[in-house]
């Protein structure tokens, strides 16, 4: 498969989102999905994003995919400039990030067959010919572990796990550079759940594939991604390595997180959070609070967070925080 | 200890036009007074349908066979009347996705007193203050306000918490939660099942919690059953999930499972596919034919069998001392 050679250093940025917003009209008012977010995709280093519903991963993706205009800010895709192109021309950039969704079943068209579907995106890009495709198809089938005999079974003969490697191998057929995965392991069973991620797993080292990968299971971003950002409220709060950021959280809303969510660890599953660490009201998204979206529900809110908005800053090497008080919180864990 | 809800043998078969689903194949569990139970299994496992059996919503086309005892009480040969006075009363039923299970065209004030008023348990004046008082409890800001509200007014985080507080309205003795959780957001997961566990242990409520996630199945309950095509695998405590068990069925799917400090490498896993149950159960062990353990003994089915106080697997490799 023909793969754009992996640049070892410098990092070479993938997509670059520079002060990006993206404001919707609601009956409500104004709903502010993306709230000046900055985020640089880099070759090879994969990026998980993690936050509730609601906290702008998916307007951030889809602007990311250029579905989706920012109302301002820019978008860059391999250095250029793509924020303001026509329509007709984004179609060479859309090829480089593909998308796979959380429910197979219904990301799946399911009046084509396997191979049709994984032949779909060849056919709009106007890839290959009649000849080319299928023998496209059936490599691709074979590199995410499909039998050959499914080429011409539709998607509702095959189970679950099988109906998401076909997905993958259709987000593959364009040799794409960014691999976008929605919850995309979520929705199977345990056991074929680490089927998929070890073939995830394997597919980006194989390809020099870079992933942007929404979960909130942070055991799995931990396993797949270098970097991790977290959302809340339009804004990203903190972003740093996962390995850290999961074992050191300095962010309160991310340690709220990480708290909230179940793990295994070796000697067994962390208890549930004290009621404490989850307390306050969740704040309308048409109506933000004054200064910091999270002081609402943060235990350690003080006058200063409801006056003064803190900007994403970094606090370490490689960790940005938006928060006043990143350092003390950190010492005083 | 007495029991609350003690399940022998049961079995559940689905017709169907092309085949006889088996999907619960003599199952036995129980729930102790005032404790929680956790059943988890992949789909497909029976899980859910267990306790539809036990609260006899199943189709007609199921077919039910084996014992649910409700405080000695037979729930599977009781007529259909004294069955709806089990309903909603004795074991109330919370499921995943709230807004399915409530009446769009009622408020909620007039859904929470309903089961006080059909089976004559309060007037309407005395029920509604019941209803403000159990929002307030599961933690629904300015509950008499809210009561005149319909359901699509509120988040899935607050139906799911009216949920609770409805099913609470009759003071039942058994709750079952039907992945109560899974279409939650982590934080207000959280805050659902902290929510829960305090209710269930301040009521000394017997709870049934039904969920295809383990570490969820460890945070809440005291005992969990893993099941697998129909059949319970193994019964262990909960604190004993992660080192204490012995089933390869279990020690596959906890060593799938990414950990938040493990390693970032292959994730060991479960080969092939899980079991099918249409058709009729292979002979033998049902986990034989993933099992990296088998030996001649599996082409025989394993009961359950003791591993320790309280701890209990269907594997020969117990028998042979050897599990683990």
């Amino acid at each position: 498969m023909e793969q754009p050679v992996a640049v070892k250093s410098p990092a070479r940025a993938l997509v670059e989102l520079a002060d990006v917003v993206k404001a919707f009209k609601t009956p409500k008012g104004q709903l502010v999905a993306c709230d000046h977010v900055s985020l640089t995709v880099e070759q090879g280093v994969s990026v998980g994003l993690v936050g509730e519903s609601g906290s702008g991963k998916s307007t951030l993706i889809r602007t990311m995919q250029l579905l989706e205009r920012p109302t301002s800010g820019t978008v860059r895709m391999n250095g250029e400039d793509v924020t303001r192109l026509p329509e007709p021309k984004l179609k060479p950039y859309r090829r480089n990030i593909q998308f796979v969704a959380q429910d197979p079943y219904s990301s799946l068209f399911p009046n084509l067959t396997v191979s049709q579907n994984i032949m779909e995106p060849l056919r709009i890009h106007k890839v290959g010919d009649a000849k080319s495709r299928p023998l496209k198809a059936l490599e691709l089938m074979q590199r995410v572990g499909l039998p050959a005999d499914y080429f011409h079974a539709y998607p509702h003969e095959l189970s679950g796990g099988q109906q998401q490697r076909v997905a993958i191998a259709r987000a593959l057929a364009l040799s794409p550079q960014i691999l976008v995965l929605d919850e995309a392991v979520s929705s199977l069973d345990v056991s074929i759940q680490a089927q998929i991620l070890n073939l995830l797993q394997r597919l980006k080292a194989e390809l020099g594939l870079t992933y942007i990968f929404i979960s909130h299971n942070l055991a799995v971003i931990r396993l797949m991604c270098e970097q991790t950002a977290v959302m809340y409220l339009g804004r990203i709060v903190e972003q740093g390595e996962s390995d850290s950021l999961f074992r050191r959280p300095m962010h309160p809303y991310t340690r709220a997180l990480i708290a909230s969510i179940p793990a295994f660890t070796a000697e067994g599953v962390t208890p549930l959070p004290s009621e404490s660490v989850l307390t306050g009201e969740r704040p309308s998204p048409t109506n933000l609070p004054s200064g910091c979206a999270y002081r609402t529900r943060c235990p350690f809110a003080t006058e200063r967070c409801k006056n003064e908005r803190p900007e994403l800053r970094r606090v370490e090497p490689d960790r940005l925080v938006a928060c006043h008080y990143a350092e003390t919180l950190a010492a005083n864990r | 200890m007495t029991a609350l809800l003690e399940v022998s043998d049961l079995k559940v078969r689905f017709e169907s036009d092309n085949a006889i689903v088996h999907a619960v194949n003599g199952i036995n569990l129980t729930v102790d007074m005032g404790k929680a139970v956790a059943i988890v299994g992949e789909s497909g496992s029976g899980k859910s349908t267990v306790m539809m059996a036990v609260m006899r919503l199943l189709h007609g086309n199921a077919r039910v066979e084996g014992k649910v005892l409700l405080e000695g009480t037979d729930l599977l040969q009781l007529p259909e009347k004294a069955m709806q006075k089990v309903r909603g009363k004795d074991i109330a039923m919370i499921f995943q996705n709230p807004s399915a299970y409530l009446n769009p065209t009622k408020t909620i004030g007039q859904q929470m007193i309903e089961p006080l008023l059909y089976h004559h348990l309060a007037s309407a004046a005395k029920a509604r203050e019941k209803a403000v008082e159990l929002l307030d409890r599961v933690g629904i800001p300015d509950p008499e306000q809210r009561l005149n509200n319909y359901p699509f007014e509120l988040s899935g985080g607050q139906l799911q918490r009216v949920m609770i507080g409805m099913a609470l309205m009759a003071d039942p003795k058994l709750l079952i939660a039907d992945e109560p959780t899974t279409a939650l957001d982590v934080t207000v997961q959280a805050e659902v099942l902290i929510l829960l566990k305090r209710l269930q242990r301040e009521r000394g409520m017997g709870m049934v919690f039904i969920t295809h996630d383990l570490a969820v199945a460890a945070q809440v309950a005291d005992e969990i059953y893993v099941m697998y095509g129909g059949l319970v695998m193994e019964h262990l405590a909960a604190r004993d999930l992660v080192t204490g068990h012995v089933h390869p069925y279990l020690c596959g799917l906890i060593r799938s499972i990414p950990r938040i400090d493990g390693p970032r490498a292959d994730l060991p896993y479960i080969p092939g596919q899980p079991v099918q149950t249409a058709g009729g159960l292979p002979p033998g062990c049902v986990f034989a034919d993933r099992c990296d353990r088998r030996f001649d003994r599996c082409a025989e089915r394993p009961p359950l069998m003791e591993v320790g106080p309280g701890h209990r697997a269907s594997c020969w490799l117990v028998e042979a001392g050897v599990a683990k």
